[in-house]
């Protein structure tokens, strides 16, 4: 027996030492010398390969005494990490931000470290919007998210495919402006090569959306797009117009074979895959895509505005939400040279984001001075130019960011990706019916929201919501 | 192994034989033996406390608070959560596409993997080893590569719509996880393959038990196959057919990682399952931040629902076994 219990304890002292070992934390100082390792977390899969292979390795060679440990947890994923780093209290010393976890809502939590002293005097040079109450400044004034890309992101595109124009006998002055020109076009392509004429991949409703709105915004420029925000009405509209026209328009290509039969199942990576490989001559995609596809060898293609109906132009509001931005955990041990390696990324780092096409930087000159001729540059550019300045309920009552969080999860399930989604295989019919009982749902959670944010004594009204002074398409002015 | 040996033979000895001294020595000894016993149980005690009791008490916790999955629990919201799921026409559409996922792999799983055991256990059993190997392959394959895998093959551009083509089946692609219908088809019959295996071992254990000497007697007093089946092998399997018709229930219950890879829930919900919409509003919400506390109370809805039909399958199998 006395030998058996020498076992169990050898046994479990092992066990122990294992799990101990594989347990330790890496961002406290190593054994090399006076090496500082202070641990990212981030999620976009853009960035990822040029902060990982570039800016990191630049950066240790410029601070031979701090090494960034990076970890990457792409899409659905990066929520799940993130709330158990916050619940565990093991957030990594920089991380990305979410929308699912808004800043408001850390900041409010008390796990993040201010970084003005990161920004200094640098402020001004930031796009307009970006210093937003709510988004990267918090209750106190001071700024707590580090805006990594501009946040004139993210817009969809039309990619053509140059070849497969060529062989239709067309050129890129046939790229389709309106949506009669492109049926009229996808057409042509269709009877002279094997492609379709348009690919979608909305396995995930929310690409498909994202196009249609954009798209919508030339009908019904009065709601905000992909927001459904009526700044004018103080309310939210999912019913216009321009939404049910737009839907109508993609059972139109999906009944008449323009739009490849597959997209309803391709996923948001697979869609650039087929266009890629010349199973269609145009792809709806967001701007992001450009960089994946030069990344993957295909580099015969241009980009356009999305088609609208009669051609007119489209847009979507830029209301100063952080699109992309880096957090700081409070408790970081390594503050000193986490600020070294924020402040690297504001001097070079944003540099070497453009210039390897992952995103516009949130600083104009920047942008001006490293985005590339080719065609990711001319995407980017084009995503840029898409957004104009809207308004945001919080420039009225900062408490508005507490009615968002009150809503979160009790507005609509459905979007109006599923809504088409449903419409395209015929299992809903009444698509305007459809859309009014979201419009309905959602405005139903805002008044809830805003009751009982005001019953925990806080200031708020839904006047806040109205904008009588903003103008569509006009930049709109706090 | 020793002492345990000399233990139980020790105690296997009447101890009105013996005298009080060697009693004592036998009680001081069967203690031992209790405390040993518990000592070994302790590990799977305290998994079990940790990763089954907590995360089930906690959900039902979870589930009375307006809580985004971090920070403190300090937004009561009583029943307000049960109200919100029993009220959801999404959840009932989730919950009613599960059941019929359920009752489809059942109807389809457990006959035919009871077939395949008879004769892997009667007609195949030279190569009864290669065929179960074949058979298992599914079970010990990832479900989520599974779905992708299965994903592929079932797209306009994928192997059977060119298969199909090619023998003059159908002129044109067909977007078969496109349709709701023959998205939960396929669904069904990718979910019942990657069970087969496992059922089909369950089933061999149990033909495993059938008495010899019974069925050799219904074949000499003449029974064909279809006979035996019929009046000897099902009635005697009918206790272990209700255990692998429980099995079956309620892991196909929790479907959920190849709804996601396959279908993701569409086309327009017509495949989602409950498991997913808990996981939507816990983890991967359209807009603002997630709803753990709601899909708490989903959770714990669908539960009860599940030890309901669990209840009832235990009722049958003591019926059967009565009977």
């Amino acid at each position: 027996m006395i030998k058996g219990s020498k076992y169990l304890v050898m046994a479990i002292v092992l066990i122990s030492t294992l799990l101990i070992a594989g347990c330790s934390s890496d961002t406290s100082s190593s054994g090399e010398g006076d090496k500082v390792k202070i641990s990212m977390m981030i999620r976009w899969v853009s960035a990822a390969d040029i902060i990982e292979k570039k800016i990191i390795p630049e950066f240790e060679k410029e601070h031979p005494n701090i090494e960034v440990k990076l970890q990457t947890s792409f899409n659905k994923n990066y929520t799940q990490a993130l709330q158990a780093a916050v619940n565990g209290g093991n957030l990594p010393d920089i991380f990305a931000s979410h929308p699912s976890l808004p800043v408001s809502k850390l900041y409010d939590l008390g796990v993040l470290h201010k970084l003005d002293d990161v920004i200094g005097d640098d402020k001004d040079k930031y796009e307009e919007g970006t210093w937003t109450k709510g988004s990267t400044v918090m209750d106190d004034g001071s700024i707590y998210a580090f805006p990594i890309m501009s946040g004139h992101k993210d817009s969809f595109v039309m990619y053509y495919n140059k070849d497969i124009l060529k062989k239709a006998g067309l050129s890129e002055k046939d790229v389709p402006k309106s949506w009669d020109q492109l049926m009229a076009v996808s057409k042509k392509i269709e009877k002279k090569t094997d492609a379709y004429g348009v690919l979608v991949g909305f396995k995930d409703p929310w690409v498909a959306e994202g196009a249609l709105t954009q798209m919508a915004s030339a009908i019904s420029p009065e709601v905000l797009p992909s927001v459904y925000y009526s700044p004018k009405g103080g309310d939210y509209k999912y019913d216009t117009k321009g939404t049910i026209q737009s839907i109508e328009f993609f059972k139109k290509m999906y009944d008449q074979k323009i739009l490849h039969p597959s997209s309803s199942t391709l996923d948001p990576a697979e869609a650039p895959a087929l266009f890629a490989s010349g199973k269609s001559a145009f792809l709806f995609d967001g701007a992001w895509t450009a960089s994946n596809l030069v990344k993957d060898g295909f580099k015969d293609f241009g980009v356009s505005f999305l088609p609208t109906k009669d051609g007119k132009k489209q847009y979507l509001g830029f209301q100063g939400t952080l699109a992309a931005g880096l957090l700081v955990n409070k408790e970081t041990k390594h503050y000193k040279e986490v600020k070294e390696f924020l402040k690297f990324m504001k001097d070079k780092g944003y540099e070497t984001l453009v210039k390897n096409g992952s995103q516009f930087s949130p600083i104009a000159e920047i942008n001006k001075k490293n985005a590339s001729d080719n065609v990711v540059g001319k995407t980017f550019q084009l995503q840029y130019d898409t957004f104009i300045a809207a308004p945001n309920p919080v420039y009225h009552n900062k408490n508005v960011t507490k009615v968002e969080t009150e809503m979160s999860g009790k507005g609509p399930q459905k979007t109006v990706g599923d809504v088409l989604a449903g419409y395209l295989t015929g299992q809903v019919r009444d698509v305007k019916g459809t859309l009014h009982k979201v419009s309905e749902k959602k405005n139903t959670a805002l008044e809830n929201a805003v009751k009982e944010v005001k019953g925990k004594g806080n200031k708020i009204s839904l006047s806040d919501w109205k904008f009588n002074d903003w103008t569509p398409f006009e930049p709109y002015k706090k | 192994m020793s002492r345990l040996k000399i233990i139980t033979e020790k105690k296997s000895k009447p101890y009105m034989s013996l005298s009080p001294k060697k009693v004592a020595n036998n009680k001081t000894l069967r203690r031992k033996r209790i405390w040993w016993a518990y000592l070994f149980i302790l590990p799977q005690l305290l998994f079990f406390l940790v990763f089954t009791i907590y995360p089930i008490v906690m959900s039902y916790v979870y589930s009375v608070f307006d809580w985004p999955g971090i920070g403190p629990l300090d937004d009561f919201a009583g029943l307000e959560n049960y109200t919100r799921v029993l009220k959801d026409p999404s959840f009932w559409n989730a919950f009613k596409n599960t059941f019929i996922y359920m009752a489809g792999v059942t109807l389809l799983l457990l006959p035919t993997s009871l077939l395949l055991a008879i004769a892997l256990n009667n007609v195949l059993k030279k190569s009864s080893v290669f065929y179960r190997t074949i058979f298992f392959l599914p079970v010990v394959t990832t479900t989520a590569i599974v779905g992708i895998v299965m994903r592929k093959v079932f797209s306009s551009t994928g192997v059977l719509n060119e298969f199909l083509m090619a023998i003059g089946l159908i002129d044109e692609p067909h977007n078969w996880l496109g349709s709701p219908t023959s998205a939960m088809i396929i669904l069904i019959v990718i979910g019942a393959w990657k069970f087969f295996g496992m059922m089909m071992v369950y089933w061999l254990a149990g033909l495993q038990t059938l008495p010899k000497d019974v069925l050799e007697a219904a074949s000499m007093d003449g029974c064909n196959l279809w006979q035996k089946l019929r009046h000897v092998i099902v009635p005697i399997l009918l206790p272990v057919a209700m255990v692998i018709l429980l099995l079956c229930v309620s892991s196909s219950l929790h479907v959920f990682d190849l709804v996601l890879t396959l279908t993701g829930g569409g086309p327009y919900y017509s495949t989602d399952v409950v498991d997913l919409y808990i996981f939507r509003f816990a983890f991967n919400p359209d807009s603002g931040l997630p709803s753990m506390g709601y899909a708490s109370a989903a959770g714990v809805v669908f539960g009860l629902a599940v030890f309901a039909v669990i209840l009832l399958l235990g009722w049958l199998i003591r019926r059967t076994k009565q009977s």
